[in-house]
This record gives C-alpha cells, structure tokens and sequence, in this order.
C-alpha cells in the first residue's frame, strides 16, 4: 500500500487531528480519544467480498475497503486491527462497540442510518447496469418496458426494475445460470452490478456483449460510526480525509489497483469535490456548523435534521409518512421535472399555434378546390387521420430522420415531435375548417384568404378546432417515446430513482391537469377575439 | 435491403403482427365497453332533476375530458397493483387491462356527452335520432384503436409493440421504417373499412330520420 508517499494526505490528517486534540475539546472522551488512547483502530471488513475485502494466498485481510482502512489509521497515527464482518453482523459489531469503524462494501440507506452513522462523503458506489448484445437497439431504460431480463435471485435491481421501470424480470440462482439464460435467449439482458457486468466483460467472454446503458440505481457505499458519534470528532476527521482521497485521486488510485473498472460514481464525486467557487475555495466545504453543503450531499439520503426550509419540510414529510416528493428536496430531481415542464409547455404552444395555422391553410385550399393540391390534401388529411400519431412519430424519426441526416441536417426529437404533432392536429384542423367555410361562404359562394373571411369561419369551427388542441396537447406526452425529456420522461425517470411513483404520477397528472386547464382558457380568450365583429 | 428481402420478411412476420393488431382491437373494444357503461351512468346522472346528482355527472364528465390516455396508461400502470384482494380472491390485473381502463377514461366522456344526446331524443320519442349514436360511437371506437398503439410504451404487445420485436429480431437498419409504414397500412385499411360502413349507417339512419340535423361531432379529432 502507497500510503508512505503521499505526505501531504498525512499532513493534513495530522493537522486535522492536532486541531480536534486542542484544548477546546469536550470534557467527555470520545470514541477518538479511545483509539487515540489505546493507539488501535478497530476497523470491520469484508472477508468474501473480492476486490473490497478477502483474503489473499497468505490469508491476509486485502483489498479496496481494507486499504481505506490502513489508510485511516495510518494518517492517524495508530495501528490498525482488521476485525473480519458480514453484512449480517456489521451494524450490531458497531453498535457494541466491538469495532470503531465499518468498511465493509455497505450501501448507505436511510433504513440503515436509524442504526449507525454514515460518513459523508461517500468512499465508493456503484449501481445497476444490463449487459446485453451489441446493436440491440436499446439506448435507454425506458426502451426495455416490457422486455424480460435476467437477473440473479436476492440482487435488489430485480424488484426495482419491475416496481420503478416496468421491465419484466426472471431470477436465477446462480450467475453460472444467468449467463446461460442469457445467451439461450430467455431474456434480453442481464441486469446487475455495473462493476461486475464490467468485470464479466473484461473476461473476454463476451464478444458482440456490450454495457452501455446509463448506470441506474446508483446506492453509495459508506464508512459507518456509532450513532453517537455523529457530529463529533471522529465524525469530523474521517469526513475531511475522504473529502480529500476525492480530491487528491487516491480513492481513483485505489481503484486501478485493485483493478475494477472505473466507477461512475468515483468519476462524478471526484468532479464535484474538486470543484471550486469564485474564492478559489472548495464548492464543497463545510459551513460554520461542519455541515457539508447540500448540494455536496446525496438529496436521496439527506434527512431533514437541521434543515428548515421547503426541502426540510419535505424531508421531514418523508420521514413521517414515507410521501417522497423529491422535487422540494433533490434539486435534480427539481430541475429535470421543470425542464420537463418547460418542454411540454413549449412543445404544447409550437404544436398547437401550428396546428391552427396550417389547418387554416388547408381547409382554405381544401375550399378552394384548387387544382391537385386539394385533393392531395384531401387524401394526405384522411391518411394522418386514419393512422395513430405513435407510428408517425417513428416513421418520421427512425426512417426520415436517416434521409435528413445523409442530406446534411439533424433533426432534433423536440423538432419532430413538434411537426409530427401539428400536422396530425392540422389535419383535424383542417377537416373542420373545409366544412366551416363551405357553410360560411353559402350555396356557391367563396371564401377569400383576408382576416375578414378566416374568422367568419373560424367561429363556426370554433368547438372543432379547440377540441382537436386540446387533445394535441394531452398527446404531447408521445414525445417521450423519442427520448425527448418532456413531463412523462422525466416523471418516470425520477421514479426510477426514488421510487416515488405515487408521488410522481399525482404530480404528472395535476402537471397536465394545468395544461389541459390553461389551453381551454386560451381558447376563451382567443372565442371572444374571433367571435367579435 | 431489396424490394424482395423487405417483402420476404414482413410476409414471414406478418401472422405475428396480426395477432400484434387483434390485440389493438381487444384492448380497444373492452375500453369502449367499460367506456360506454361509466359514460352511460353519468349521462343518466346528467339528465336527472336532482340538483346534486346531475351536477356530479356534470363535473366527472369534465374530469374524464381532461384526463390525457397517455399520461393515464403510466399512471395506471404505476398506481393500480398487479395482484389486488378482491373479497378474499387475489385478482390478477394484467398490463393489458390498465391500457383498457385508460383508454376507457376517454370513452366515458365522450358517451357522457353523446349518450345525453341520445336520451333526450328517445325522451322526444325521436328513435332514429338517438340512433345516430351508433355511428358516433364507431367512430370514436376507431379513434381509440388509433390511441391503442400508445399501449405499446407500457409493454401490451400490440401491433406496434410487436413491430419493435420484430425490427430488433431482423436487426437491418433499414428495415425498421418498413415495418413501421407496413403496421400503418394495417391501420389505415381497418380505418377504411369501418369509417366505408359508418357512413353507409349514418347515411341511413340520416334519410330516415328526414332531419338534417347532424350530431356535433366537434373535438373528435386526435388521441384524448
């Protein structure tokens, strides 16, 4: 273990500790003062859990977990004594003070935090992924709805992938199996640990296999304390030194050497931790208070203790009723349902102000029988009609989309959607708008194209032509088949985090609810201006 | 891909797109029968006296409306468990049933709305009228199995559902837009047949009446 060369980690873990040893310190005698005093740390590790904690061919205790735990004890300057823990039996060893420390591979829960004290930041975290042949056309979660995939028995990621995804899942016992099942075609995908779908990978058996989705379910793991501590010392000491081994690359280094592939969580963490602000300080410091700034924090496990404003409200909500409205507390959460409230909203204005203009034209050439171009209208009308907008949406997207781009554009999915939709409203549009100016322009007579002519006709479509937008916009929501994150992309992806799906779903339809209301106002408004003389 | 090669296979999938559409159909016909029923109950509760009652049938009329199916068919599908405890029986709920009872929203206002019409016409004594319903009905029937493609987002394996299947097994790139237009020309040929007979019957029904009073059938464009 290098732990030897890195001088300035010692250092600062020394200063760290002078600073908690100075005469301020509570009369009491921590758990700090304890290790301190008997010159051990007694840190609980994995025994079967390669790379994070086993036993090498000398049966010694190694691996990532236990290098964290050399490393604590070495920058604190006493011996470390490696005490050997299951997941069964690590919080109880704590909470008797058997060990001072848990290194253990353990996820950070709320449910485990009534129990223990989580360290802050989190030392490593890894989530779910599916391995899955190369070239299936799957490039996002929401495109295996309804698809089978292969998991192993007990993992967690099955009954979230059902519950929060809507994939289908069948359980296997072993991994040996799940790799049969696999390959026999039993499913689609296999769903598990990224680190260890990563690691199968790497095996070289997998040739035309690739892991490609974006990593779900991400669970950090974390150094746990006893419950009393929290806040104290230990607390203190063990959270700037993993603040630091994010900083400086050590937990990364860590990583390359026990060769496991590099996690996504490490990367991130490592990207906010260093960032700094305007001062040339940390983003992530702690306050006068030694709290580490929300934004620094996992939202999903943060608890309302200390906080007092909407986010503590609605944490304090989800600790005594269990009602996780994570858009109040979690601002990403908050931020990708806005910014999917902004897109429906922009997508439902694009499409509904064009589908009125474009109905207005091809009513009126439909009218006006002009040569070729009404009966092709005609035709084209009937046929957007008569086919379901989901088709047309694919249609456009995965085969003219393919022509667009040889001849040299893009077409964003916000673009399609908005055409596809308008169109298919238009087409309503312009039934409607054809019957109303033949009614308005009498036995023979013709309407022009003037202001004057258009709103005659239009308050006799009136009814017609709110009714066809309105529904335009309650089918906004289609645009999440393109990936495009408008509200039902986003609702789902954020249930597929936090499993609030009660929450989330109440909130969607309330959301749409609005836009329903909103558009049918507009409508009144714009009745008055077309019905006046 | 030739012209042949495309041919070749969606002639070789065609059976398993077929059965894809027949459950477009099922899915839409048990939304319009749970459809018809609710909407039928809150027309009567329309056309009651009683202040409450009709005010009631008025506002869900108005709920029903404005709730979007596609937002309905994850709602549903998230909200309604799979296995519910029905007086001491566990009932399974299957995937396909949600798609129905969300597309079945829809159908409860639109024959809210039609089926008040109807009754005050047979109250008139105007049968036929009332019977200009029926082509209303179809024709709404035809919007929800254009709606019923949505039903593929949550899994229902539809004719859309399976057209995905089916481009993943033959995974040419091309292909994919081939089988999308080839399931369009299912729709479109269903919608060509029952809109040709619709037309016949309201036709009918129109002459007979000796009224050319047709029924609104305003906002009957799009997927509610």
């Amino acid at each position: 273990m290098g732990v030897a060369n890195s001088i300035p980690r010692v250092a600062l873990a020394l200063a760290a500790l002078a600073a908690s040893l100075c005469p301020a310190a509570p009369a009491t005698a921590d758990d700090l003062d304890r290790i301190v005093e008997r010159g051990r740390l007694v840190v609980g590790v994995k025994e079967d859990y390669a790379p994070f904690g086993f036993r090498d061919s000398e049966g010694a205790l190694v691996g990532y977990d236990v290098d964290v735990a050399r490393a604590f004890a070495e920058t604190a300057g006493v011996t470390v004594e490696l005490v050997p823990v299951t997941s069964a039996n690590r919080l109880q060893k704590l909470q008797r003070g058997e060990i001072d420390v848990v290194v253990a591979t353990m996820g950070d829960t709320r449910s485990r935090r009534e129990l223990v004290h989580m360290i802050e930041p989190h030392y490593y975290g890894d989530g779910a992924n599916v391995l899955m042949a190369s070239g299936s056309g799957v490039s996002d979660w929401s495109d295996l709805r309804g698809q089978t995939l292969c998991t192993l028995q007990g993992a967690l990621w099955g009954r979230l992938a059902e519950e929060r995804l809507l994939i289908d899942t069948v359980a296997l016992n072993t991994t040996r199996e799940t790799a049969l099942a696999l390959r026999a075609g039993h499913c689609v995908g296999w769903l598990y640990d990224e680190v260890n779908l990563l690691n199968e990978l790497a095996s070289g058996d997998w040739d035309g296999y690739e892991v490609s989705l974006p990593t779900r379910f991400i669970l950090p793991w974390a150094v746990a304390i006893r419950k009393e501590e929290a806040g104290g010392r230990l607390d203190r000491l063990l959270g700037d030194l993993l603040a630091q081994w994010h900083r400086d690359g050590f937990l990364q280094d860590l990583e390359r050497r026990w060769d496991l592939p590099p996690s996504p969580y490490l990367k991130r963490a490592r990207e906010r931790w260093v960032e700094r602000d305007g001062t040339e300080q940390y983003v992530c410091r702690r306050d006068d208070a030694g709290r580490w700034p929300l934004s620094c924090r996992e939202a999903s496990l943060v608890t309302s203790e200390g906080l007092t404003d909407l986010s503590g409200m609605a944490l304090l909500l989800l600790e005594t009723t269990g009602l996780d409205v994570s858009v109040l507390y979690d601002p990403t959460d908050r931020s990708v349902f806005l910014a999917g409230l902004g897109l429906t909203a922009a997508l439902s204005v694009v499409t509904v102000v064009l589908s009125i203009v474009l109905g207005i034209l091809f009513g009126w050439l439909m009218h006006r029988r002009v040569f070729a171009v009404a009966p092709l209208l005609r035709v084209a009308c009937a046929g957007l009609r008569m086919t379901p907008p989901l088709l047309q949406l694919y249609v456009v997207f995965f085969g003219l989309g393919g022509v667009v781009v040889a001849l040299g554009f893009t077409l964003d999915a916000f673009t399609i959607a908005a055409i596809v939709l308008s169109l298919y409203a238009a087409a309503s549009n312009a039934v409607a708008f054809h019957h109303a100016s033949d009614v308005a322009a009498g036995g023979s007579g013709v309407l022009r194209f003037t202001p004057g002519d258009i709103r005659k006709a239009l308050a006799l479509c009136f009814a017609a032509v709110m009714g066809n937008c309105v529904n335009i916009v309650k089918a906004t929501g289609m645009a999440s088949t393109l990936a495009l994150p408008e509200l039902v992309y986003a609702s789902t992806s954020i249930v597929a985090e936090k499993g609030n799906d009660d929450i989330m779903m109440n909130l969607l339809l309330l959301a749409y609810f609005a836009l329903v209301i909103l558009t049918v106002r507009a409508f009144r408004l714009l009745e008055r201006r077309v019905a006046a003389p | 891909m030739t012209v042949a090669e495309i041919v070749d296979h969606l002639a070789a999938w065609t059976p398993y797109l077929l059965t894809g559409f027949g459950w477009n159909i099922a899915v839409s016909l048990v939304a319009m029968a749970i459809g018809t029923v609710t909407g039928l109950l809150l027309a009567l509760m329309r056309d009651s006296r009683v202040r409450g009652v009709n005010g009631g049938g008025g506002a869900l009329t108005v709920v029903m409306h404005g709730a979007p199916t596609f937002v309905m068919l994850f709602y549903l599908t998230y909200m309604v468990p799979e296995h519910i405890e029905l007086w001491g029986l566990n009932v399974h709920v299957p995937v396909w049933l949600k798609a129905s009872l969300a597309f079945g929203i829809a159908v409860t206002g639109f024959v809210s709305d039609n089926a008040l019409v109807s009754i005050r016409h047979l109250a008139g004594g105007r049968i036929l009228e009332a019977l200009l319903f029926l082509p209303s009905w179809t024709s709404y029937f035809l919007i929800i199995v254009m709606a019923s493609s949505t039903a593929s987002v949550i899994g229902v394996p539809e004719l859309v559902y399976r057209a995905r299947t089916v481009i993943g097994a033959v995974d040419r790139p091309d292909f994919a837009i081939w089988v999308y237009l080839y399931a369009m020309v299912w729709f479109l040929a269903f919608s060509i047949v029952l809109t040709a007979a619709m037309h016949l019957l309201r036709g009918r029904l129109t002459r007979r009446a000796r009224t050319t009073r047709d029924r609104d059938e305003a906002g009957l464009g799009g997927i509610p």
